[in-house]
């Protein structure tokens, strides 16, 4: 930043040369989270108070209408410490200056270049703003019964977008499975998989200005082809369109669908259920050979924050989003023991900690390389993206029921692009 | 049994009766049959839960759904419980009492008032308490959170009561002033004659005899405030028991089968008081006749 | 005191609080919808009708006011004619009656949005059971996954949210019922009217003015509906069950518009006066609220 001095070690200057007592700019910090594991949560922050010196306050909120929740806070003037957030909400939260930028604080630039080069763009502004770190993290993957790609006489998971249309067509013909592919293609998640497959068809969806370049490269009309043929065909689960968590699980695991594309973590919840299907289940890169999603969500620190209780925040914020002063992954280890979520770290996959909590079925060769070409379009960021992810929903609906062809997808997506930046 | 002769008219109402009960079934059946689901994967672990085809009964039953909630356990799902389904049913009880109170008063005497009294704006006010249950809780909710914070009343079972009165007042006033045009205006009048004052004649003779229509309103009440979500999750952090259940939808873990059985302890509460206050329904009408 | 001062001051506790509880929020909602209101702290600029031209001029807003008026048409009919088929069943002397009424209220008291969560898992075509009692009893050859229909994705979501209000309405049927004076059906009785004669003779015009509110309430409730459809479908498959207040909520808190977000709301206020007013005179009465 250029600063010699930080913002809190300057304020800690000035309080010592006033001879004030840091202590009075301490306060007790409010965390906002959302509803996933919450007493691991209240562990975390009582760790960390005993550590730190510093006092914290968790509310906990359901993710069911996290968003509606955490914006009427921010619009009412009520804004916490530390607060989860979802990705999508960055651009808005930036704009509103509901959230304080992390450039400034000490050890930040160590953070960010400790990760993934392909997560930077989720937590750094195109304008080098440093919004965020992460909560957790998770890749984009396919996920397969190996038996039924074996029955219907594959040697192993599809590489292309055609040999995956000519899996599902093949397992279907020989009556394994009436449906083989599944997804959760509810409208505001549409657009994840729109992203998921232009980029592993090595499609650039928008470029450094924002623009959606995904209109100037014709695969992209041949990538909506493929989504539609899969519809249209009969190849996916009926009900794919509004198909949430248990419906899936239950596909999944029971026998039902043969793939299953989606995070990373998805795996560990199939094996958790269990199933008769459930030892069958394998994951694999998503089809293609470009890049893989990246997805998670973020921790963000909010804008009322200076003096003693700003160190605290950014003491905590660390802690929580990545490796601890001893350099062990206290936090992150919790969430991969519960649930798989992993963080962007390339440090995180090398502990060994980390390593032996994932469980026997995870091949982290596979997951660390995907990781090693993970990206995510920086125009997600944005805060006319979310905006953009309704549109592009109701695009894809309107050509899966036949309304509008591949191309003219394409092009309205751009249109919607272009005219949601304008204002 | 032949030699036996049944009537027309006795057949003719076996008849009517068993048609009648056929109808009970069929209202059962409209009740329990979403509802078995929800008590049948209460009893089940994740993984039967999801068994296709569905089992009607659990076939390895267990009660860790139960036991997670009631001691504060992990959930077979994985889902950290703790006590916190009981303190939000505690909570949600407490909302929906004080908003029944809220509401007796408010909406008793103004109904009564709007049923028996004619002044200038009666009629308009009677509109205006119809619109007010119009405006949908999305749009008006940060003005909500706005005036709840200024008043310290954030994550408050009292704020919540203040905002619960927003849409249940109107229903209150509809419905008791329906109740209060079926009662004779003879009534009152004879009290007024008796020499009862206006206050005395409201509190005497139409409160008993308004009884039933009271509890009827307190019922309405109290179940829209007890399965209110989204003025709970804005304004409170999981207080009251929606908020609580919407949280076990998740992300990372499968869940529903906690969610079946925290939405079962829900009901309990609710189809108790209803049981309870149905004895005062009939004896209420019972004294009304009696007069 | 006169007894108009006296009507006024018994109704004035009600009407202070709706004003401050809903007339206020209410009325900023109107004003925001002819302004730009910025989310920073800066101050909101007049805009005329742009927030309305925006609104109307969005072609999801035709679709979804359609959709709208279907769904809340199916809601408003099941709603308030299972309601009041089930408080004339429940108000007969049958036994079993009490356990009846607690039955009543169990749709009622599962909060509507896990209601949506529980059907939408109930008709799922893997793990869902109704698509195996069909099977069973042969009402379908193959199983149905009615989520992927547009029809049969707005009937259930209708469906849903009926569960949970039919017992609204049949518990407002009922109080209206209890104060109906038996003499009067008994009278009818002797005078040898069928039950269909004492039915639409005496019992429904006595309980008429209970139905013209229930319909109001139902209609007010069918097109602010949110909850339920947004578990369930989220507004899908496609547009299919994207109704208004879902187009709201992406205003409000995904294109955080709130200026087009409260013309939105406004209009909703609109449509829900249009629909009652329509029910109202197909039930023949044009002013059902003249006292």
């Amino acid at each position: 930043m250029g600063l010699g001095l930080s913002l809190p070690a300057a304020a800690a200057l000035l309080a010592a040369c006033s001879g004030e007592d840091p202590e009075a700019t301490r306060r007790t910090l409010r965390f906002v989270g959302w509803d996933f594991l919450p007493d691991t949560i209240q562990t975390h922050l009582d760790t960390w108070a005993a550590v730190s010196g510093g006092t914290v306050e968790l509310e906990v909120l359901p993710v069911t209408g996290y968003p509606a929740a955490i914006q009427t806070r921010f619009r009412g003037g009520d804004r916490p410490d530390l607060f989860y957030n979802f990705t999508y909400l960055l651009g808005q939260f930036l704009e509103n200056g509901w959230n304080r930028t992390l450039n400034d604080l000490p050890g930040v630039e160590e953070r960010i270049d400790a990760l993934y080069p392909g997560a930077r763009s989720r937590f750094v502004t195109a304008d080098g703003q440093i919004t965020s770190l992460p909560y957790f993290s998770a890749v984009f993957m396919n996920h397969y019964n190996a038996a039924m790609v074996e029955q219907a006489g594959f040697s192993g998971p599809p590489q292309t977008l055609q040999e995956y249309y000519d899996q599902c067509a093949k397992i279907k013909a020989d009556g394994i499975s009436d449906a083989p592919y599944e997804s959760s293609w509810l409208n505001e998640r549409i657009e994840e998989y729109l992203m998921a497959t232009l980029l592993g068809e090595g499609i650039t969806p928008f470029d450094d200005a924002a623009q959606p370049v995904f209109a100037d490269d014709p695969r992209s009309v041949d990538v909506l082809e493929w989504w539609r043929a899969m519809y249209q065909d009969g190849l996916t689960s009926p009900t794919i369109l509004t198909d949430d968590n248990p419906e899936l699980i239950g596909g999944m695991t029971q026998g039902t669908f043969a793939f299953y594309a989606g995070h990373d973590y998805w795996l560990k919840i199939f094996n958790d259920v269990g199933g008769p299907a459930a030892a069958d289940l394998r994951m694999a890169p998503m089809p293609g050979a470009g890049q893989t999603l990246l997805a998670g969500e973020v921790v963000q620190m909010g804008p009322d924050l200076e003096g003693t209780a700003l160190n605290d925040a950014w003491d905590l914020l660390k802690f929580y989003t990545g490796a601890d002063n001893d350099g062990n992954f206290t936090v992150p280890l919790t969430w991969v023991e519960a649930a798989a979520l992993a963080v962007p770290y390339p440090s995180f996959f090398e502990d060994p900690a980390i390593q032996a909590a994932y469980p026997d079925y995870y091949d982290l060769g596979v997951i660390t390389s995907e990781y090693d070409r993970a990206g995510t379009p920086a125009a997600r960021a944005l805060s006319w993206y979310q905006g953009f992810q309704v549109k592009v929903g109701e695009r894809v609906n309107d050509m899966l029921a036949g309304d509008a062809t591949p191309a003219e997808t394409v092009a309205n997506m751009a249109d919607d692009a272009v005219e949601l930046a304008a204002g | 049994m032949a030699s036996r002769t049944v009537s027309r008219p006795v057949l003719r109402k076996r008849a009517v009766t068993a048609l009648l009960y056929a109808a009970l079934v069929l209202f059962a059946v409209w009740v329990l049959f979403p509802f078995w689901f929800l008590v049948n994967s209460s009893f089940m672990t994740p993984a039967e839960a999801v068994a296709v085809p569905p089992h009607w009964i659990p076939e390895e039953p267990t009660l860790g759904n139960y036991s997670a909630i009631l001691a504060g356990q992990v959930a077979p799902g994985g889902a950290q419980v703790g006590l916190r389904v009981l303190t939000a049913l505690g909570e949600s009880l407490a909302v929906g009492i004080l908003t029944v109170v809220a509401n007796l008063a408010l909406g008793g005497t103004a109904a009564y008032s709007m049923s028996r009294y004619k002044y200038r704006g009666s009629r308009l006010s009677y509109f205006a308490v119809l619109f007010a249950r119009l405006v949908p809780p999305i749009a008006i909710v940060a003005a909500f959170f706005v005036a709840l914070r200024d008043l310290g009343l954030i994550n408050s079972r009292y704020g919540l009561v203040v905002v619960y009165i927003s849409f249940t007042l109107p229903i209150t006033i509809l419905v008791l002033k329906n109740y209060f045009d079926g009662l004779p205006r003879e009534l009152d009048e004879a009290a007024l004659v008796d020499g009862a004052s206006r206050l005395q004649a409201l509190w005497y003779v139409i409160r008993p005899i308004a009884r039933p229509g009271f509890i009827a309103a307190a019922c309405l009440v109290f179940l829209e405030s007890w399965g209110e979500f989204f003025y709970a999750l804005t304004l409170t952090n999981q207080l009251t028991i929606p908020p609580v259940l919407a949280g076990f939808r998740g992300f990372f873990q499968f869940n529903w089968t906690t969610l079946a059985a925290a939405t079962v302890l829900a009901v309990v509460p609710p189809v108790l008081l209803a049981l309870v206050f149905q004895r005062y329904v009939v004896r209420g009408l019972a004294q009304g006749v009696a007069k | 005191m006169s007894d108009r001062q006296f009507g006024l001051v018994l109704a004035l506790p009600a009407i202070i609080s709706l004003v401050l509880v809903v007339g206020i929020p209410g009325i900023q909602t109107l004003i925001y919808s002819f302004q730009r209101v910025p989310l920073s702290d800066d101050p909101a600029t007049f805009v005329g009708t742009d927030n309305y031209g925006k609104v109307l001029g969005d072609e999801s807003f035709v679709e979804s006011l359609v959709v709208t008026l279907q769904y809340t048409a199916g809601y408003v009919l099941l709603a308030t004619v299972l309601g009041l088929l089930f408080a004339l069943l429940l108000d007969q002397p049958l036994r079993g009656r009490g356990i009846a009424r607690a039955l009543l209220i169990i749709p009622w008291a599962t909060p509507v949005i896990i209601a949506g969560v529980m059907w939408k898992w109930l008709i799922d075509p893997q793990v869902g059971g109704l698509n195996a009692v069909l099977f069973e009893i042969g009402v379908i050859e193959d199983y149905k996954p009615f989520l992927a229909d547009r029809e049969w994705a707005l009937v259930f979501t209708i469906l849903a949210a009926a569960w949970h209000q039919a017992s609204f309405s049949a518990l407002l049927f009922l109080a209206s019922l209890q104060t109906l004076p038996n003499e009067i059906v008994e009278a009818a009785r002797v005078d040898g009217a069928t039950a269909w004669q004492r039915f639409r003779g005496v019992v429904f015009p006595w309980i008429r003015p209970m139905l013209l509110v229930v319909v109001v309430i139902n209609v007010i409730y069918g097109v602010l509906q949110f909850d339920t459809v947004w578990v369930m479908t989220q507004g899908g498959p496609g547009d299919a069950t994207t109704l208004l207040p879902i187009l709201l909520y992406r205003q409000l808190f995904i294109f955080s518009d709130i200026g087009a977000g409260s013309a939105l709301a406004v209009m909703l206020g609109v449509v829900a006066v249009l629909v009652s007013s329509i029910a109202l005179i197909l039930l023949g009465r044009d002013d059902p609220l003249a006292a």
